[in-house]
């Protein structure tokens, strides 16, 4: 974390007052690069340290699968999940900006459209490579047999589906490149999503009783988390330096990030407990505290309290600000908030792995 | 332009609830976590000698592919054992003789999920060497061990589909390629 939570300070920000006046558009797009490095490290920091604790132990006469695997399987899956949520945040840009004044918007827009091919691409890789580490972990010592495990197992068959997914969202992605925002940024939302939606399979997926219900609810808070947090990254990394652009941008993603927060808040918190309610040689209030699960999920109740707590902040503190075209801190707050958003993504990569009891 | 926000966020939820409905429709069958709910022998049991066989009962049905057990030995020796997996239950014949000591059980199998679950199970036998087999637990004990029919359980769906589609994906994917390399420079902005 101390590699990527500085204090929330007003920095990259001038401080002069509003500039109502449109200037002109700038040449060039003025990337900042934080909340990447601060999603990327957060998550990876706490997915290690979640995964180291929740390894279980050696078993006598079991081969086990050896720390390339045991490690190198959940790296796969958060580099799928970052991927994915960039993917689906750059998708979703163009639905901030707004379409009414492209000769602003297009060299932004242009330049989301270039990465989320190549994050689509990046999406793909780590699908598959996390589809061979998966077999390769239930046959430990021997080669893997990624073919037999996708044919049996829907947790191969997930990955290889969402893999599909990305690809088909780099064809559309590369259309958009090529035929700019004429390729309905719609299409390219729903493409990424669908690609999500198999992943759930992979995790807990589901518990025997309640599977409807839960499988949707799973996929709800899949979907809501990666629209939210991609969102406010692509925010944070193209439109934070950009005034004019970012109080177009930021109404528009605060209602679609409140919506999310409800979703991803109720879904996740009924996921956790019926996981644990359903399991069975545990009890529920004290698995709460007693098992590498439920510790877990009290984890990420926590993060997604504080990321409530600075999305209220921008929000309310810092939105109307932001809609006059003031100098605001937004940028440092949402580096804040998107650094608290990876530790809950490398929690949750975890949560789809540790075993309930 | 205030208007136009709203109008963005609902075509979002629809586009979301559309994908998760078209999902929910085409629902896996249930694919939980198998948990361990009991064995024979139980964790920490003594026995005179050693029982004739291991089973391990699982919370719901245990897939037969990738099942698998092995039997520690006093001495540290590793002895894999034929499993057979019914319903819940993943059966095991232990070798007919052992000498007396803390033997451990270790067990992995691939829960519905798509994960190795794997624990062990440790007892001790008390009696002397070489007991007679069967003693404790007299219901299999058969030296050859019932060989793991795989088969036997119903193997989930076939998903080969899945590769035809990756197939299908990566043949639009390099149609996507080709259209950008064929016409050079990206489209500056929209001229609609």
């Amino acid at each position: 974390m101390s590699a990527t939570g500085p204090a929330p300070s007003p920095v990259s920000t001038a401080t002069e007052t509003a500039v109502p006046a449109d200037p002109a558009p700038p040449a060039e797009v003025a990337v900042r690069w934080p909340p990447v490095w601060a999603m990327g490290g957060a998550a990876l920091l706490t997915l290690l340290v979640a995964t180291w604790w929740t390894l279980p132990g050696a078993v006598p006469g079991i081969t086990a699968p050896g720390p390339l695997i045991e490690y190198g399987l959940p790296v796969a899956r958060l580099i799928l999940d970052l991927c994915a949520l960039a993917t689906v945040g750059l998708s979703l840009l163009p639905r901030f900006l707004g379409f009414d004044d492209p000769g602003r918007t297009e060299a932004t827009l242009s330049r989301a459209r270039s990465w989320a091919v190549l994050t689509a691409f990046g999406w793909t890789l780590a699908a598959l490579a996390a589809m061979v580490l998966s077999a390769a972990e239930v046959t430990p010592g021997e080669a893997p047999d990624p073919a037999a495990y996708v044919a049996r197992i829907g947790n191969g068959q997930g990955l290889v589906i969402s893999a599909a997914c990305a690809l088909v969202y780099t064809c559309f992605g590369l259309l958009a490149v090529r035929f700019g925002e004429k390729v309905p940024a719609e299409l390219r939302v729903a493409v990424a999503i669908f690609g999500l939606l198999p992943l759930p399979v992979s995790g807990h997926a589901s518990n025997w009783y309640w599977h409807d219900l839960s499988m949707v609810s799973m996929e709800l808070h899949v979907a809501a988390a990666s629209a939210w947090t991609g969102g406010l990254v692509a925010l944070g990394v193209l439109l934070a330096r950009d005034r004019e652009l970012l109080a177009r941008a930021l109404p528009r993603f605060s209602r679609l990030a409140t919506v999310a927060l409800v979703v991803v808040a109720v879904s996740g918190l009924f996921n956790g407990l019926v996981e644990l309610a359903l399991s069975p040689t545990t009890r529920l209030p004290g698995s709460l505290f007693t098992t590498h699960y439920g510790w877990l999920v009290v984890a990420k109740t926590v993060f997604a309290g504080v990321i409530a707590v600075l999305g209220a902040n921008i929000r309310w503190r810092l939105l109307p600000g932001v809609a006059r075209r003031q100098a605001t801190a937004f940028a440092a707050w949402a580096l804040l908030e998107i650094t608290v958003m990876g530790l809950a993504y490398g929690v949750a990569v975890a949560l789809t792995r540790a075993a309930v009891a | 332009m205030p208007t136009k926000g709203p109008v963005a966020v609902r075509r979002f939820l629809t586009v979301l609830l559309a994908a998760c409905a078209a999902l929910a429709v085409g629902a896996a069958p249930a694919l939980a976590h198998n948990v361990l709910t009991g064995s024979d022998p139980k964790d920490g049991a003594r026995f005179g000698s050693l029982p004739g066989q291991a089973t391990l009962t699982f919370d719901q049905p245990v897939r037969a592919d990738f099942a698998q057990m092995a039997l520690t030995f006093p001495g540290g020796a590793v002895y894999k054992l034929d499993v057979l997996v019914a319903g819940n239950d993943v059966i095991a014949t232990l070798p007919v003789s052992g000498e007396p000591g803390a033997y451990v059980i270790g067990y992995q199998i691939l829960s519905n999920d798509g994960h190795p679950v794997s624990g062990k199970i440790g007892f001790t036998v008390t009696g002397p060497a070489g007991a007679s087999p069967g003693t404790s637990s007299p219901l299999v004990t058969t030296t050859g061990g019932p060989l793991v029919e795989v088969a036997a359980a119903p193997p989930a769906s076939g998903g080969g589909w899945v590769w035809g589609l990756l197939v299908v994906a990566l043949l639009l994917s390099g149609l996507g390629i080709l259209v950008v390399a064929r016409q050079g420079r990206p489209a500056k902005g929209q001229d609609a």
